[in-house]
């Protein structure tokens, strides 16, 4: 009994870290400029694709990339040129899609997002293929913790989400840049007058939402031993998170921290119940995720938005 | 107004040179065509099983992003999830007539063959347990039938009764839809009327002998109410806040059918991920011993078949097209849009904007889901495939593609979109001996040439040139691919097999390709195909309506009595207390923006409401109207509490605003913008607006009548057919003033008129607010013009701080110490300074 609550608490704790990461994405990018980026979750496997295809020793069967094109770089290069390329690709979202169509409709910005996630998506199965492709973990080995064997690699990820999510909290509370992002959060037209670079500060937002994603994926492939990462994985991961953005409020990173450890760990405590639910626990957490909505409209922990006349 | 006077006669002029046609004769052709057009291609192909699977699929396509047209085009959300829907009718399709093919009990005939007896190779023992199972069940219902009309008299002669006394006494706020008699009066003979069209259908199916025609009705009403019923469910959480939660909710929807209908539990009901299979056709008993897709010597036969189901589901694309058409043009269409442009605007004249989200959201959920339903019949198979999220995203494609918001665009893009990947498989497999070929090079300087075009050429050609650019790239998306896929293989000239591209199939890559046209349509051309065809033909044929409206104006100028026909409530200004507040407070977040403010408004009467910047005028009026909730004290209106109501809630008892910052539904014309402002006293009913009925008609040319003569009384007639957002600011301040007027407001609150205006306009204004109040009309002002305010006002009252500091009449309020303190500063700081 004990072993199975462990069990659940390190695994949820190391999905919810992943969720965090992503949806502090969604998060910053939301403040700043109230649009989210739908490509984040192949942003994810972007990232882990470019550290694979970076570091490791990789093979795969349908691609047209082929094995002769591996560089085998030291993981830790590849980890910072992964989350780096990501980072430039969030910020060419925000020039290239946000800025042109922040006036419009909202369809206009949804679906440019949209669509870029498929042609990323397709890309990468062209590319890599569409098996599952694996990374090796940054710290290996295993943790024997009462009968289970916890990867060290999930004891990481809980870290780095802590400590991300104490930076970002430093970030917003003690830097002056990050007092110009809340101030462009909270009211762009006067963040501009008192001499804030508005679009610095959202291309700011994006690169460290893709960044955060890139990162995201670097540390999920190596996550459960063997799972690996393929180019649908990291939509179905970055929807989850999407959902913890939502549940915690798009506007309150502390919520997003909870709502992740509770997506994280109801997800593993479905799961765990028996083979029907491990089946259906995508579905069952969203028809949660909508009855939480339906009651709390901004999310769990989201404030009540005022509308300016 | 000479040159009024002028412009308006040149206008019929000038057009005159083309043919003109009335606007209907336009929507209902484009209908025809787009109808004839799949006609002929059914007739055509009609001994062709391969195209027409593929054009039965169209068809579905086209009830489909139809629907999803509703909400994307016309109320501006976008969803994600639509392919849930569409796979939720499919299921719906599947259980009611389909067989599962996985799971075989010991007799060889799984659980739901055992429950319908259908589609499989009937025997003589089969059908006569078949017919008995019909003749229970018509014996069933000679004697349930009597029983059903009873109840139904009785139930509809108590909701009647009801309604009937309600109307009587006085309206009450605070409805809702439950407890209002008049909505379960309409909803019971709603469902009456859908009850009794079912029974005639079903009465036709079993006399004409088609027997499992029936189920296909069946299907159809199961499949779309299923859809709908899961629509108004998402709708709950999804549509009370604006932002990206409608994308995200649907999203998960999707997921969530994709999990369920997948999953191994559920196998022996939904068939797992191989889904349900062997649906039979709906006439499939015109050749009853066929077992229809799986046996090879039956292929005639299940072409015909498919060749009918094709003229089902074109009448159903005929029906979906018709109904979705009379919507959009009626009053319910102009909310959609009006709440798509501005949903402050949208609520100030009474749309409650949630409701119509919602029924945007069902409708076209329910569209969705009958199209799925149809899809299900023409493939027989329905399987967990159709709820993925690149479905949806295929469907969100068609209307981007077609044109977002325009009528036919979104059949034009399902049309194009289903073809795509069969026009993909037409590319095949080629051999290249050369990683480029000649060919290549051309597009490639094509494409060099046409980027350069855009960044270098005048401003005039760069989207010409982009749209080229983007036109040559979309096109090569295939080659292009295809030359990556030869960059990493090494050519063996020994192998036959092997050279650049031999193991790249095109199919692979469609998702790129409905991202790249996602994204060219969005940058390049977000009016899509149909909005430019549609301009196209405006301009080759212009709407004769254009000429009508000029005529209207000319009728209300000749009469010369437009006065007794505008739309006013003319009751006499009494001076009785009309609207009270009683010390009214609003907190944001420690901040009193108004504190413990009382004043009265009387009947009739000009009220100004001033104060410095900052002093809590525009908050007040937001309380009145709604807008913001009140912290404490009580709104007064006629003596009944009016706070705690919604902005909709507010506007419909009689009180309507302008805004300070204007909220102008801008995408629509001027005339449009004031005909949404009469949603309130126009009672065209959700099934007449469906089925265009004459009333309709009738209605809308007398509020388009009524929109003009206001537009006459502020004076913007001339401007009519004019943009929203192209009106200088001035004219848009008076264009809020007439949406405002249409509500037929007993109080009118405006915020700040006169704001950028010359003092000519101001002057205009000046008299546009008396004309407004010798209608009977109480006007509640809020303006920094003092001259305005004091040569106009009856009354005023002062804030500073969210205090009132003073209150009466203009000399009484000029002499007033703290006013002078407030807007200039106390006299000892003047004092200290000189």
């Amino acid at each position: 009994m004990i072993d199975t609550i462990l069990q659940i608490i390190f695994g949820g704790l190391g999905n919810g870290a992943i969720y965090a990461l992503i949806a502090f994405g969604y998060s910053l990018t939301y403040l700043t400029t109230q649009t989210l980026n739908f490509a984040q979750g192949d942003f994810v496997m972007i990232g882990a694709m470019i550290g694979i295809t970076l570091a490791e020793n990789w093979s795969n069967d349908s691609g047209i990339l082929l094995p002769t094109h591996r560089l085998l770089w030291p993981l830790f290069v590849a980890y910072i040129v992964a989350v780096l390329i990501v980072a430039v690709l969030g910020v060419a979202v925000e020039r290239l899609i946000m800025r042109p169509f922040s006036a419009g409709l909202s369809v206009s910005w949804i679906m440019s997002t949209v669509a870029l996630g498929i042609i990323l998506r397709n890309l990468a199965e062209t590319l890599w293929g569409h098996e599952a492709m694996v990374l090796s973990p940054a710290v290996d080995g295993q943790v024997k913790i009462g009968d289970n064997n916890i990867y060290w690699q999930q004891i990481l990820n809980i870290a780095v989400a802590v400590v991300i999510t104490g930076l970002l909290f430093l970030f917003f509370q003690r830097t002056r840049l990050g007092k110009s992002v809340k101030a462009v959060a909270f009211n762009a037209q006067a963040a501009s007058l008192m001499g804030i670079n508005v679009n610095f500060i959202k291309m700011l937002t994006f690169a460290m939402s893709g960044g955060l994603a890139g990162l995201a994926g670097l540390l999920v492939t190596p996550a459960g031993g063997l799972n690996g990462m393929d180019p649908q994985r990291g939509l179905s991961i970055s929807i989850t998170a999407f959902a913890v953005a939502i549940v915690g409020g798009l506007d309150n990173i502390v919520g997003i921290g909870v709502a992740a450890v509770l997506f994280g760990l109801l997800g593993q405590i479905i799961s765990s119940i028996n083979s029907t639910f491990q089946d259906l626990q995508q579905a069952i957490l969203f028809v949660l995720l909508i009855l939480a909505l339906a009651f709390k409209p901004t999310g769990l922990f989201g404030r009540q938005l005022v509308q300016k006349v | 107004m000479a040159t009024v006077e002028l412009e308006r006669k040149e206008a019929p002029v000038k057009t005159s040179l083309r043919p003109s046609v009335p606007g209907w004769a336009k929507d209902y052709s484009g209908l025809l065509i787009i109808g004839l057009v799949l006609f002929i291609a059914i007739y055509y192909y009609g001994d062709n099983r391969y195209y027409l699977t593929i054009l039965a699929s169209i068809e579905a396509s086209i009830i489909t992003a139809t629907g999803l047209n509703l909400v994307a085009g016309y109320t501006g959300q976008v969803s994600l999830g639509h392919a849930g829907f569409f796979a939720l009718g499919g299921y719906m399709t599947g259980l009611l007539v389909g067989r599962v093919a996985t799971t075989i009990n010991a007799n060889g005939e799984n659980w739901i063959d055992y429950m319908y007896v259908r589609g499989k190779n009937l025997t003589a023992a089969d059908r006569a347990e078949r017919d008995g199972v019909l003749n229970n069940f018509n014996t069933a219902l000679l004697i349930a039938l009597p029983i059903l009309l009873i109840l139904t008299a009785g139930i509809g002669g108590f909701l009647w009764l009801r309604y009937q006394k309600a109307k009587k006494q006085p309206p009450h706020l605070h409805y809702s839809f439950w407890s209002n008699p008049y909505s379960l009066f309409r909803l019971f003979a709603s469902l009456v009327s859908i009850g009794l069209l079912l029974l005639i259908l079903d009465i036709v199916g079993l006399t004409v002998g088609f027997w499992i025609f029936q189920n296909l009705w069946a299907a159809i009403i199961l499949g779309g109410t299923v859809a709908a019923v899961f629509g108004y469910a998402l709708s709950l959480p999804a549509l009370r806040v604006k932002g990206p939660y409608l994308a995200m909710v649907t999203i998960a929807f999707g997921i969530i059918i994709t999990e369920v209908s997948n999953s191994k539990t559920l196998e022996p009901i939904l068939g797992g991920p191989s889904g349900l299979q062997r649906i039979p056709f709906p006439i499939s008993e015109r050749n009853p011993d066929n077992d229809l897709l799986l046996q090879p010597g039956s292929d005639t036969g299940a072409t015909f078949q498919l060749f009918q189901t094709n003229l089902i589901l074109l009448v159903g694309v005929g029906v979906a097209l018709y109904l979705v058409r009379n919507f959009v043009r009626s009053r319910w269409g102009r909310s959609f849009i009006a709440l798509r442009e501005n949903e402050i605007g949208a609520s100030s004249v009474g749309i409650n904007v949630y409701r119509m989200k919602t029924l945007a959201f069902v409708m076209s959920a329910t569209l969705t889901g009958i199209g799925g339903a149809l899809n299900a019949y023409s493939y027989g198979a329905v399987n967990p495939q159709s709820a993925l999220l690149d479905r949806s995203i295929s469907f969100v494609t068609m209307i981007i593609l077609g044109g977002i918001g325009t009528l036919y665009g979104p059949a034009l893009g399902a049309i194009i979109i289903t073809l795509l990947p069969e026009f993909l498989n037409t590319l095949g497999k080629t051999n290249h001996t050369e990683l480029l070929n000649a060919g290549d090079y051309i597009w490639i300087i094509l494409f060099v040439a046409a980027v350069a075009g855009a960044i270098l050429l005048p401003h005039r050609y760069k989207r010409l040139s982009g749209v080229f650019a983007g036109v040559i790239f979309l096109y090569n998306i295939p080659e292009i691919y295809r030359i990556l896929s030869g960059l990493t293989k090494p050519l063996n000239p020994n192998s036959p097999e092997a050279n650049y591209g031999s193991d790249f199939s095109p199919t692979i890559i469609l998702p790129s390709l409905y991202g790249a046209i996602l994204l060219f349509f969005l940058f390049l051309a977000p009016e899509g195909l149909g909005g430019y065809i549609g301009r196209f033909i405006n301009w080759l044929l212009p709407t004769r309506s254009k000429i009508a409206y000029a005529s209207v104006v000319g009728a209300a100028a000749d009469a010369s009595a437009p006065v007794a026909a505008l739309p006013f409530n003319c009751i006499r200004p009494d001076h009785s207390d009309i609207l009270k507040t009683v010390s009214v407070t609003r907190d944001f977040k420690g901040l009193r923006a108004v504190d413990s403010v009382e004043f009265n408004l009387k009947r009739g009467e000009i009220h100004a409401l001033i104060g410095p910047n900052g002093a809590g005028k525009t908050t007040m009026l937001n309380l009145i109207s709604g807008l913001y909730p009140v912290s404490q004290g009580q709104i007064l209106f006629k003596g009944e509490q009016i706070d705690g109501l919604k902005p909709h809630e507010i506007a419909s008892l009689g009180i309507s605003r302008t805004f300070q910052n204007l909220q102008v539904f801008g995408d629509m014309t001027v005339l449009e913008n004031v005909m949404v402002g009469f949603h309130l006293s126009t009672r065209q009913g959700f099934w007449s607006s469906l089925l265009g009925l004459p009333r309709v008609k009738t209605e809308d040319s007398r509020v388009r009548a009524q929109a003009m003569q206001l537009l006459e009384f502020v004076g913007l007639a001339d401007r009519a057919q004019a943009r929203a957002k192209d009106l200088p600011y001035g004219y848009q301040r008076l264009l809020e003033i007439a949406r405002a007027l249409a509500v037929k407001p007993e109080i009118l609150l405006l915020d700040e008129p006169a704001a950028g205006l010359n003092p000519q306009e101001i002057g205009d204004m000046d008299r546009l607010i008396r004309k407004i109040q010798a209608e009977g009309v109480t006007v509640l002002l809020i303006e920094h013009h003092m001259d305005l305010v004091m040569e106009i006002s009856d009354e005023i009252t002062v804030l500073d701080y969210g205090k009132k500091i003073a209150e009466g009449n203009p000399s009484h309020v000029q002499n007033n110490q703290k006013v002078k303190d407030a807007y200039f500063g106390p006299e000892v700081m003047l004092d200290a300074r000189s």
